[in-house]
């Protein structure tokens, strides 16, 4: 066998059986999660929320928000925090080193003064500059640290040194969270008594377009513009049937950097949040993973498919490929850091299923596809193309792609009914048939330049500039 | 999805794929008709019940405000007149056990005996019974709180059988409901119960048990039992009622294997804290692990009073570790109470208590 039969049948075969398998696993989930949904829609009537809220016996939390340069918002996003629906919890905000005038902001509004603080600096971090306590009662939860600029990671694991509480909840300081976010966020930790839930993390939703009043979302409508859309069908996917699918097999690789909750002793075990990578979120998941496996003692990740957060989605093409290639980035850097795991029955379903999924299907799926479309373009001008067989599979995969978002927006009406109107549906399933064609090669060529940029060791997390909600509003 | 497309493969693969690529598409358009229509009948659904709910809503309303049961009787006769088919009808009963439910849940007093005295006249207790007969678990668990809602005590033994039943959901919602049948005697469950209660189940019984009068006796039975959750909620009872009496069993709790229940015993002994606890806590400081110190220092701040617990401290005013020196430094603040502290005394390591005690002095 020559050296050309060999590559052009691995070529062949090679691709067929992977096709096979992602198009095969595709399938597997979306059944997979119909039980896990059905099951928890059943399960989450018989909550009395209420009674957490009301309760003195129930956990305190250390809510921790990083912010750097969003003077622009800050100061709403700061009120909206602190009037969520809990009893027992602190608001920690981290300036990381903000070259704008958050930090003035906060004080002024807040009327803030510096506190003696003491902290164990468990993890270590950039120093800390001074932290603020409000003289007003009124916001005695407020805790305002500042410190010299080093990342969100490294923002983050100052909040963790200074939380007092059990349980931190970090999250992104622009999003918005539903009223009973917290209480449903916190439940999965009191409810588990054979396992100790280390992280809980809940659904994101796309906030653009959406009606924000008072630091709350009112109206929740589909987004208009097309980046958005198609974000939006793709998040339903990822979150109804991806993660839920994951949950039930208890092998959930990912709590969203932009709302979750985190057993604040497991986080100082580890280390907290690692400031090489860019994909803090998903790493410091693993490594948790990791060290209850290795430590053999019985734990959860839990997942609440209930929306509990809404945050603004890239508009540009510009913003939304530096966001997908960062997350490519992190991705990449977060699989290369836990590769022990790769097939190691020791991890038991993270190791022999989470992992290797991760692997071949989220990280090598793009190469994978963009190396096809380069050799298709070559073959094709060497008129070495069958046609008619690459319209039956073009149309084989696309049909598939609309049938897989047709039964995310199934799962979204029949469960959760987000968009109430008919024309939204109708433009998601417009969406459904459109995204395959223009958004998905764009997220393929975005985690290309992303595996580019890791090889370059590209660190940096790109410029993410939002519109900011209260301008929205304003300008309305 | 253009991988597929690089080389010949076998002959008639094309039509195979069409042929599938057909049928999916088909499937595409069957399911978003499926949305549709589905959308289409929970709208039909929903105005039905809302109709209905409308219709019951007023009879409820004024059955809550009737005055004696003679007037719940006039007006429930005055509804059977003009809906009297309806009431015949499932699904509408339905609606109304969870509309009396519901209100009852928010109400009490006379009111709410007046929504009871409707359901038991209505035989609605038989239809919840039925769904208490089913295999389906969320059917089953519903029905028990239903039934312990409208304070059916004819079921309690019936629901009592199901307090360790295997399907978590079931379980927890018969314990709930002998609770809020019987009150403090309902915890009776926890005698046999061998799986675990959780923590939001606890929590769960306590906002049961607000207005209730404790059993020691009971309690001291459950503070050595051999299901460790058993014993933490009973130490969150402990806490809760205040039972002083309870104090040696409390101080055993520290010896417990899980660690859960010896940070519940440190809460607890907060509560029921009397001349010896201090020592007990200064004596278990030295076994205990860093979390459970950190509470023990935190406790003894809060109850600590004379000589011995600020002697104590001040052995540790000088260890290496930071978080220990800290808390046993706040501590002290707290005992000789209004010395202000700083970070800079978490940094002093020669005679610290003394330079406390001196400011505090000065």
């Amino acid at each position: 066998m020559s050296f050309w039969t060999f590559l052009s049948d691995f070529f062949r075969y090679g691709i067929l059986v992977y096709s096979v398998a992602i198009l095969c696993f595709y399938v597997f989930i979306a059944l997979y999660s119909i039980g896990e949904t059905k099951e928890y829609v059943r399960k989450s009537t018989f909550a009395n929320y209420p009674l957490l809220a009301s309760s003195e016996h129930a956990p305190s939390l250390s809510i921790l928000a990083p912010a750097y340069n969003e003077a622009a918002t800050i100061v709403e996003n700061v009120r909206s925090l602190l009037n969520i629906y809990y009893n027992h919890f602190e608001v920690i905000i981290i300036n990381d080193g903000s070259k704008d005038d958050s930090l003035q902001k906060l004080m002024a509004v807040y009327d803030l003064e510096p506190v003696p603080y003491f902290s164990e600096q468990v993890i270590a971090t950039k120093p800390i500059r001074a932290v603020y306590k409000s003289r007003n009662p009124v916001y005695k939860k407020l805790v305002v640290v500042d410190k010299v600029n080093g990342g969100k990671a490294d923002a983050l694991n100052v909040g963790i040194n200074i939380a007092r509480n059990q349980y931190v909840v970090c999250i992104d300081v622009d999003c918005i969270l539903e009223q009973d976010a917290m209480l449903k966020l916190t439940k999965p930790f009191l409810e588990n008594a054979e396992k100790r839930v280390i992280a809980t993390g809940g659904v994101v939703r796309i906030a653009n377009d959406c009606e924000v009043k008072d630091g709350k979302i009112v109206k929740v409508n589909l987004p208009s513009q097309f980046l958005p859309r198609m974000q939006t069908l793709e998040y339903i996917r990822a979150f109804l049937l991806g993660r839920m699918a994951w949950s039930r097999m208890d092998g959930l690789l990912l709590i969203s950097g932009a709302f979750g909750a985190f057993d604040r002793d497991i986080v100082l075990r580890v280390g907290g949040y690692d400031h090489k990578t860019v994909g803090e979120d998903m790493e410091l998941v693993v490594r948790m993973r990791c060290y209850m496996e290795e430590q053999k003692l019985p734990y959860e990740v839990a997942y609440i498919p209930d929306p509990l957060c809404w945050t603004e989605a890239p508009a540009s093409f510009k913003i939304l490929g530096r966001q997908r290639n960062r997350w490519t980035r992190g991705t990449i850097e977060t699989l290369r850091m836990h590769r022990k795991m790769f097939f190691n029955p020791g991890y038991r379903i993270l190791g022999m299923v989470s992992y290797p999924y991760w692997f071949f299907f989220e990280f090598l799926a793009p190469l994978v596809e963009f190396t096809g479309f380069v050799g298709f373009c070559v073959f094709a001008v060497l008129g070495l193309v069958s046609w008619k067989l690459f319209f039956a599979l073009l149309l084989f995969i696309y049909a598939f792609a609309a049938l897989f978002s047709s039964f995310a927006i199934l799962m979204e009406v029949m469960t959760y009914n987000q968009y109430k109107k008919r024309q939204e549906i109708f433009s998601l399933m417009l969406t459904a048939l459109v995204e395959p064609l223009f958004f998905h090669p764009f997220v393929v060529w975005a985690a290309v330049k992303g595996n580019i940029d890791f090889l370059r060791k590209k660190n940096a997390w790109g410029e993410m500039s939002r519109q900011g909600f209260a301008t929205r509003k304003a300008n309305a | 999805m253009t991988a597929f497309v690089l080389l010949k493969i076998t002959v008639g693969a094309d039509t195979l794929f069409l042929n599938a690529a057909a049928v999916l598409a088909a499937a595409v358009a069957g399911m978003l008709s499926f949305v549709f229509l589905f959308r289409k009948q929970r709208y039909l659904r929903q105005q039905k019940k809302g109709a209905v709910l409308h219709l019951f809503s007023n009879l409820v309303a004024e059955t809550a405000i009737c005055e004696s049961l003679q007037e719940v009787q006039a007006t429930l006769q005055a509804f059977a007149a003009a809906n009297g088919k309806l009431l015949q009808k499932p699904f509408a009963r339905q609606v109304l056990i969870k509309a009396l439910v519901k209100t009852k849940d928010e109400i009490s007093g006379s009111a709410a005996g007046n929504l009871q005295h409707l359901f038991e006249q209505l035989q609605l207790h038989k239809d919840c019974y039925q769904r208490f007969l089913s295999k389906q678990w969320h059917v089953k668990a519903k029905a028990i709180q239903q039934l312990a809602e409208m304070q059916q005590s004819q079921y309690l033994v019936k629901i009592y059988r199901e307090t360790n039943h295997t399907n978590k959901y079931i379980r927890t919602e018969a314990q709930l409901a002998v609770v809020k049948l019987t009150g403090f005697k309902g915890l009776r469950f926890l005698n046999i119960v061998s799986h675990p209660v959780s923590q939001w189940q606890q929590l769960s019984l306590l906002s049961q048990l607000k207005d209730g009068l404790a059993e020691e006796d009971n309690i001291r039975r459950w503070l050595s039992s051999s299901n460790s959750t058993v014993v933490e909620f009973a130490l969150r009872l402990t806490e809760a009622f205040k039972c002083y009496q309870l104090h040696t069993e409390v101080v055993a709790c520290l010896q417990h294997t899980s660690a859960v229940v010896r940070r519940q015993a440190l809460h607890a002994l907060r509560e029921i804290a009397c001349e010896d606890t201090t020592s007990v806590l200064m004596h278990y400081f030295s076994t205990a692990g860093k979390e459970e110190q950190l509470v023990v220092l935190d406790l003894l701040g809060e109850i600590g009073t004379g000589e011995k617990e600020l002697f104590f401290l001040d052995t540790l005013l000088s260890t290496n570790d930071k978080g220990i020196r800290y808390s046993a430094s706040r501590a002290v603040q707290q005992i000789t109470s209004n010395i202000p502290i700083k970070t800079e005394a978490v940094t002093v390591t020669s005679s610290p208590l003394l330079s406390l005690l001196t400011k505090k002095a000065v």
